[in-house]
């Protein structure tokens, strides 16, 4: 079972479980290099205990997830740090550290894992904070002067700061508006073409999932399902079913709207 | 050590890998000025966001001749960013706008103090005339929290005060062979002072500090706002609870308080000055004064209302974040201990000069 090249995360046989409740039963997923892949699923179904297993902040009752061929839930502290680096983060609400500027939280990881001096620190936080497309001015805001469109930005710098190998993003666009949800899936793709990322996103919002993803993954009964965007929509499954051609759509079947 | 560049007459050869985790070392190795006309990619490994600003700034817009195609697309987002536009800088107060800023700081909080206390005695009215309204089950879950639990150390420290009031005094007294007095002493202290006062310390810093991040939470959270929109009064249903809670609880808490350094007090007494119990408590009645009592615990419920309220009040002001909470806890805490002392003060001279 060698990883190709292109696989760059194998989950295997994952199982979540929290007290009686099973949440993930053995599953099974490969985030393959310079993919868009998103997560989805019911309310409750697990996507974000999916997510926060892969990343760590989570331990699964069995189960391997191999980054680049290595079980990263029996790595070492300190490998693992190093494994960390090259993931970027970005949380539901952002998590911004609210005592420092949305200068110094994009900085943290610099200051934290660099020995880069002060000037260009300033420098390369404020190039992600252009590259977000957030004004020169937000530099110096605190967190709760942000909305939630910038925080989100912000938080998407922070998570650029140290050019990840993947970024993991959950619910980007959830409590954006149509507009700033169409911008933001647009900056992502962007970015991810421009920096060659490769893109994790959980997300409730059909119109990135046709704009931006490759694949789907989803998450139900248990299980997760995964194929490219085009088989997911006919596959034959009770709840996938109605959860893409139910009457919300706009016009699911447009992709590239920007 | 890797060579990350050569320098070749106008010619810059870039080598290796030129990203944020090298990007500490290449500062360093490159030389201060440098220019060159021509930028050489042919042995760039990698090269990431940070590698490029690097080059940016170093080089200014040189052509990078022989990027790959993946290397080309990340130079080329990093120059649609640039140059870095500069936020303008906000200018400072001065000295005396600063002071004006604090005066007007404060102005504004003496108005929210004075409407915070009207506010809370409309409530405190209502539910007097109306007992119904009153939270039961939150002010009965306040009381176990910030009372019952609170039994054994304010107990505790109100022996140990004692102890040491015994100690200290019998040291004075023995050279007047006055060792007697010592049971005077240590009870008129903890009746009229030390049991109240510390048992109100304690309170203050346990429950107060909880009180005004509980309530401070629950503003970060917007729960205090969706109790607004439902028509619902925070003061009645979160402050209100809280206060009678230790309108309620110091009195009691401080009686314990006073058994306890009592007792603490005989048993230092009886083992330093070999004062039996019998006599120690024997002198308490008989040259121990009621009024001493009454003069401590007629203090403790105004105690409680000014931790409450204090406590309250400073949690009701928190906004924004997780740092609020923090600044505005350590607030409440050391301005409720300094209000009780200066309230304990005024009884003081109140009480002398009633007499009592």
């Amino acid at each position: 079972m060698a990883q190709s090249k292109d696989t760059l995360i194998q989950v295997k046989n994952l199982t979540n479980r929290f007290g009686t409740q099973t949440v993930h039963d053995a599953v099974n997923l490969d985030i393959k290099r310079g993919e868009i892949l998103g997560i989805v699923g019911g309310s409750g179904s697990g996507k974000s205990v999916l997510l926060r297993t892969i990343i760590g902040l989570n331990n699964p009752q069995s189960g391997e997830i191999l980054y680049r061929g290595k079980n990263i839930l029996k790595t070492n502290p300190k490998e693992m740090a190093e494994i960390k680096a090259k993931w970027g983060v970005l949380f539901q609400y952002s998590a911004l550290f609210s005592s420092l500027t949305v200068e110094q939280n994009i900085a943290a990881p610099l200051r934290e894992h660099t020995k880069i001096d002060e000037r260009m620190i300033k420098n390369l936080a404020a190039l992600k904070n252009a590259l977000v497309g957030l004004p020169p001015e937000a530099l110096k805001k605190m967190p709760s002067e942000l909305s939630g469109g910038m925080k989100k930005r912000a938080g998407l710098a922070r998570a650029l700061t140290l050019d990840p190998e993947i970024l993991f993003l959950d619910e980007p666009t959830s409590g954006l508006d149509a507009i700033s949800s169409a911008k933001f899936d647009k900056l992502i793709k962007d970015l991810k073409d421009g920096l060659g990322l490769t893109v994790v996103m959980v997300t409730h919002d059909l119109d990135s999932l046709f704009s931006i993803c490759d694949r789907v993954a989803v998450v139900v009964d248990k299980k997760l399902i995964v194929d490219s965007l085009a088989n997911i929509v006919n596959y034959d499954h009770k709840w996938i079913q109605e959860y893409f051609h139910n009457g919300r759509i706009r016009a699911p079947q447009s992709k590239g709207r920007i | 050590m890797e060579s990350f560049f050569d320098i070749d007459g106008n010619n810059f050869k870039l080598h290796g890998e030129w990203t944020t985790k090298n990007l500490a070392e290449i500062m360093q190795a490159l030389p201060k000025s440098i220019s060159a006309k021509k930028i050489d990619a042919s042995n760039l490994q990698t090269i990431d966001t940070s590698g490029a600003y690097l080059l940016y700034e170093k080089f200014g817009t040189v052509e990078i001749a022989n990027l790959s195609a993946e290397q080309k697309k990340i130079v080329e987002v990093v120059n649609s960013a640039l140059p870095l536009a500069q936020a303008e800088k906000t200018k400072g107060l001065d000295f005396v706008q600063n002071i004006g800023k604090i005066a007007m700081e404060k102005t504004e909080h003496s108005k929210a103090i004075v409407s915070y206390i009207g506010e809370f005695g409309i409530v405190l009215l209502r539910t007097i005339l109306n007992p119904m309204r009153l939270r039961f089950t939150a002010t009965t879950h306040q009381l176990m929290q910030a009372g019952i639990k609170a039994l054994p150390i304010v107990a505790l420290i109100a022996f140990l005060i004692a102890v040491v009031l015994v100690y200290q005094g019998s040291v004075q007294l023995t050279k007047f062979g006055a060792d007697i007095f010592v049971v005077d002493l240590v009870s008129i202290s903890i009746l009229r002072e030390m049991g109240v006062l510390l048992t109100a310390v304690m309170i203050a810093g346990r429950s107060g500090s909880a009180f005004t991040a509980e309530i401070g939470v629950m503003k970060v959270n917007e729960e205090i706002d969706a109790m607004r929109t439902m028509g619902l009064n925070p003061l009645e249903i979160v402050v209100l609870p809280r206060v009678i809670a230790l309108i309620i609880i110091l009195p009691l808490l401080t009686f314990v308080a006073n058994l306890a350094g009592l007792y603490g007090g005989a048993f230092a007494a009886n083992s330093l000055l070999d004062i039996s119990y019998t006599t120690f408590f024997d002198r308490v009645q008989s040259a121990v004064k009621i009024n001493h009592f009454w003069v401590g615990m007629i203090k403790a419920p105004f105690f409680g209302i000014i931790i409450a309220m204090t406590s309250c009040m400073r949690g009701m002001q928190v906004s924004g974040s997780s740092d609020s909470v923090g600044r505005y806890t350590t607030k409440a805490v050391v301005e409720t201990i300094f209000l009780v002392f200066i309230a304990d003060a005024i009884f003081s001279i109140l009480f002398v000069k009633m007499g009592i």
